[in-house]
């Protein structure tokens, strides 16, 4: 590409390639994230559904610098974050988490919370760093004076507002948000899901969102990727993956995710058992067990996440290629 | 159904925390402890003016005096005037017991800090130097250290740096370990502070609560050391008043002339609870709800 | 789906709980009032600040200290529930059990779980030591644990959270309760987890005709279990019915909003609408119809006068919104 295409074209292009992050537990080695590969075009919205153990989480940690990978790199634009990442390089990717109520401290007011990160990243000083405070409390719809306040005087869904206005702060390219409705009101997560929506298309800011809730990442991510015990088990565009998953774990969640309208899923089996934990890990197909679908060679060979026949998105699984009895999308 | 812009949802606006101050002033232990240890200060403060006789100025014609007219708490063994030894002893007292902890609050808040948000080697290596000082007996180590470097205030505060710090390191230390999984800390750090900065601002005011508190009970503690010392004849040398040493001599005339040693005994007691109140008002007061 | 049985297990007439907030009671919980027969499931749903947990504990007697019941009564198979704390404890032994949402924070660490589900028979029933733990074996058994004599010895921590939910739900069984009160029980479990905790609910609930009274937040899942759902908004009951009419043809504006708001599986992709305003605080209740601060079809007389929950004309008898604009819902 060359220099003026390169600049004219948008960045914020978001490539983990290989990602492998492992700890090691009372001798026993656990893989939270198991070579887990994925990238997300400026502006666009990734969503990362799995259960808990799946290592969405450690996954987000990584991607957001606040842990370092074992293997593999993360990169910008083509350029690769250091191991440890410089100030500039934090600016670029920014978190916001799924506790409201321990994600702001609680010793300082907003506008100290604000000013410090306009002040430290040189963004803004003075006069200007305050217009620029009640530019932030504008974006996310709460008043000025909300700046005097301590974060004890808000509710959790204004709390949420203030930790995505701090996000914002340093004005980043790619925004991860943790389950930032699971501990919100069901009146207020439209609310705060709307306004991910409106930032996205305002700022043109990646969003990479982390959720169990199958119903706002369909909402919200073009995008999304299914992980399972630390990989990825699918990953394709919003309508492939709702409307024609490939893997039996897809198929799961989907028939599992209780509606208001009509019956749950279709007449698809509920899954037996439970999550396995990462430091037991089944042989071939760490799905195998709890499977419908699995076979003897599921036990033997772990599966690849690789192109499904008559799909644009990619599985993990032997079976890929079958469509399987569908979930209906309007 | 009626479309609402985000912007225009907005929420009813936040609800005023009460300051410091007010939830100062509605904490009634605080209240009271602040009024008993401000009495005692004050009269600290204002000893040359309050006191009827200077401290030191003995009148052997009338030793072991009891209450009288010219001397409303009587006299000791070398016809001191009580109540000005009894405030001069509050200067003296109180004066130590504060600064005493200075170093051990200042040093042991940074070790515990250090240990608690690094952790690994640096956690390790602090905490085993703690353990090896509260393997003394707290007193054991006050009392040899005094004795080494020679009794008298200078000794007082060189035992306490060395022997004290370490209660402020652990329990800063566990305050930190939780603060430091919050997630306000993981913003900070993805907001790309510095360490130093992380540490000052966002550790530090919500781990200190407790150092506060504790040091409030140090305080006293302190002064009952003092105390000890002074009646073992290693504290504040005479003739400088101080409630020890005034207990210590006067226990020989318990039987005739028991106000000398009960009434400062009394004095230590009450600044005992008046900063105790404190130290439970303040815990109260400091949390962040 | 199981047959319906008519006799009343549960009636709640005119529940009213307060808290103490400083120095003030408010009130939490308004004349809640409802009836659950036996093999029956009633959602009880809402969001913060709706009243809907203290109402459960207040049926069982476990009120926080803050909190006071101040007026209304349970019956239970036609028996008045006495008041008092302790009275009401021995009365509720082996009639009503309750199951909460956290399931670690209910089990005992230091005990292994058929221990903690043997005590049941053995301090209420009076059975022998080896008779309770075969029935500890066989709840386990009942809640669909796999190999449950070896289960029977595992410590809390040693079990997943959809199995911790089980034991504890095998807990509230060994009392052989006749009605089943959850508190957000799925809540903290995972999507597929909850689907199996919430299939043995009901298949506990047909199999052994339990009344169950099911809170929680989320419409979808009181969906998934219960035929029979009431709305609150700010401790009052706001609509009540089936299920299935009242998320399809909901007579009350909060019921509306908040399925407007709901993002959900099915709807095509578009824009949730958020309900304008807030959830306002216990202490600063708006007068009249608390809801009309952000009701569409307020008029004055909402600012005053506080809707009585009324049935709605030419419907099911137990089909009530407390809405005077009602009519305005029914669509043509």
């Amino acid at each position: 590409m060359s220099a003026v295409a390169r600049a004219l074209a948008p960045t914020g292009l978001l490539e983990v390639e290989d990602v492998t992050v492992a700890f090691s537990a009372h001798g026993a080695r656990l893989v939270a994230v198991d070579s887990v590969s994925l990238s997300l075009p400026p502006g666009d919205a990734l969503g990362l559904v799995g259960e808990s153990g799946c290592g969405k989480t450690t996954l987000a940690r990584c991607i957001t610098g606040l842990l370092t990978p074992d293997t593999g790199r993360i990169t910008l634009d083509g350029t690769e974050f250091s191991r440890r990442r410089t100030r500039a390089e934090h600016r670029a990717v920014q978190i916001v988490f799924q506790d409201p109520y321990s994600s702001l401290n609680p010793r300082l007011t907003i506008r100290s919370m604000l000013a410090e990160l306009l002040s430290v990243h040189a963004l803004a000083r003075g006069s200007a760093a305050e217009e620029r405070c009640r530019e932030l409390m504008a974006l996310v719809g709460l008043p000025a004076s909300a700046l005097d306040a301590y974060p004890v005087a808000f509710s959790g869904g204004q709390r949420q507002r203030l930790a995505i206005a701090r996000a914002l702060a340093v004005e980043p390219r790619i925004l991860v948000v943790d389950e930032p409705t699971s501990a919100l009101d069901v009146s207020v997560q439209a609310t705060i899901l709307s306004l991910f929506e409106n930032l996205r298309s305002r700022l043109g800011i990646g969003v990479l969102m982390i959720s169990h809730n199958l119903a706002a990442v369909r909402h919200l991510c073009d995008r999304v990727a299914v992980m399972y015990l630390g990989r990825i088990v699918e990953i394709g565009s919003r309508e492939e993956v709702f409307g024609d998953a490939r893997h039996p774990y897809t198929q799961a969640l989907l028939a599992a995710a209780p509606r208001i309208r009509g019956e749950a899923g279709v007449d698809l089996p509920h899954l037996r058992g439970e999550p396995p934990s990462a430091t037991d890990r089944p042989s071939g197909c760490p799905f195998h067990p709890r499977c419908p679908r699995a076979e003897d060679i599921c036990a033997v060979e772990l599966p690849e996440l690789e192109p499904a026949v008559g799909t644009g998105g990619l599985a993990a699984c032997h079976f890929r290629d079958e469509r399987r009895v569908g979930v209906r999308v309007p | 159904m009626t479309s609402v812009d985000v912007t225009a949802a907005i929420d009813a606006a936040p609800v005023p925390t009460p300051t410091f101050w007010r939830r100062a002033q509605a904490s009634r232990s605080l209240m009271i402890g602040v009024t008993i240890v401000g009495l005692i200060v004050l009269a600290a403060i204002l000893a040359p003016v309050i006191s009827p006789y200077s401290p030191d100025q003995q009148d052997l014609y009338h030793i072991l005096g009891g209450i009288s007219s010219k001397h409303l708490l009587g006299t000791d063994d070398l016809g001191r005037d009580e109540l000005s030894r009894l405030i001069y002893g509050a200067r003296t007292d109180i004066l130590v017991g504060v600064l005493a902890i200075v170093f051990p609050f200042c040093f042991g808040t940074m070790m515990g800090t250090i240990a608690g948000y690094y952790g690994g080697r640096i956690d390790s290596v602090i905490m085993r130097v703690v353990d090896v000082v509260i393997a003394f007996p707290f007193y054991v180590l006050v009392i040899a250290l005094v004795f080494v470097v020679g009794p008298g205030i200078r000794g007082i505060f060189v035992a306490f740096a060395v022997a004290d710090w370490v209660v402020y390191a652990r329990a800063i230390r566990s305050a930190t370990l939780v603060v430091r999984e919050s997630n306000y800390v993981a913003a900070a750090q993805a907001g790309g502070l510095s360490d130093a900065r992380i540490l000052r601002r966002h550790v530090l005011p919500n781990t200190i609560a407790q150092a506060i508190v504790y040091a409030m009970s140090d305080i006293v503690l302190v002064i009952v050391a003092v105390v000890t010392l002074g009646y073992l004849g290693l504290g504040v040398q005479p003739p400088t008043a101080d409630w020890g040493s005034m207990i210590s001599a006067g226990q020989d005339y318990l039987t005739t002339n028991w106000m000398l040693s009960t009434l400062p005994g009394i004095a230590v007691v009450i600044t005992g609870l008046g900063l105790s109140l404190i130290g439970d008002g303040l815990a109260d007061v400091l949390r962040p709800e | 789906m199981s047959a319906v049985a008519v006799d009343t297990v549960l009636s709640v007439r005119d529940v009213t709980v307060s808290v103490l907030r400083g120095d003030v009671r408010y009130t939490a919980v308004d004349a809640v009032s409802f009836d659950v027969p036996a093999g029956r499931a009633l959602g009880l749903v809402g969001e913060s600040g709706s009243g809907k947990s203290l109402t459960l504990r207040a049926l069982m007697s476990l009120l926080p200290p803050a909190a006071r019941l101040e007026a209304g009564s349970v019956h239970l198979a036609g028996d008045e529930l006495p008041r008092g704390v302790k009275q009401v404890r021995r009365a509720l032994r082996g009639r009503m059990a309750m199951i909460f949402q956290d399931p670690l924070s209910a089990l005992d660490p230091v005990q292994a779980v058929g221990n903690q589900i043997a005590e049941v028979p053995r301090r209420v029933h009076g059975r022998s030591r080896r008779q309770s733990w075969e029935r500890a074996v066989e709840l386990l058994r009942l809640v669909g644990i796999p190999d449950a004599p070896r289960r029977a010895h595992a410590y809390p921590h040693e079990l997943s959270g959809g199995m911790r939910q089980r034991v504890v739900i095998a807990i509230a069984l060994a009392t052989e309760p006749s009605v089943l009160l959850c508190d957000e029980p799925t809540t903290a479990l995972d999507v597929t987890v909850q689907a199996q905790v919430l299939e043995l609910l009901d298949d506990l609930r047909s199999r052994l005709q339990l009344a169950i009274v099911f809170v929680s937040h989320d419409l979808a899942v009181i969906r998934q279990l219960c035929e029979d759902v009431c709305v609150m908004y700010t401790g009052r009951l706001v609509e009540t019915g089936r299920t299935i009419e009242v998320l399809e043809r909901p007579l009350h504006p909060y019921t509306l909003g908040l399925l407007d708001a709901i993002i959900d599986l099915d709807d095509p992709v578009g824009a949730p609408q958020p309900i304008p305003g807030a959830l306002p605080e216990l202490e600063r209740l708006p007068g009249g119809c608390t809801f009309h601060p952000r009701c569409f079809l307020a008029t004055e007389e909402c600012t005053t006068t506080v809707p009585e929950l009324s049935p709605a004309r030419g419907a099911a008898p137990d089909r009530a919104s407390a809405c005077i604009h009602r009519d305005r819902l029914i669509s043509p």
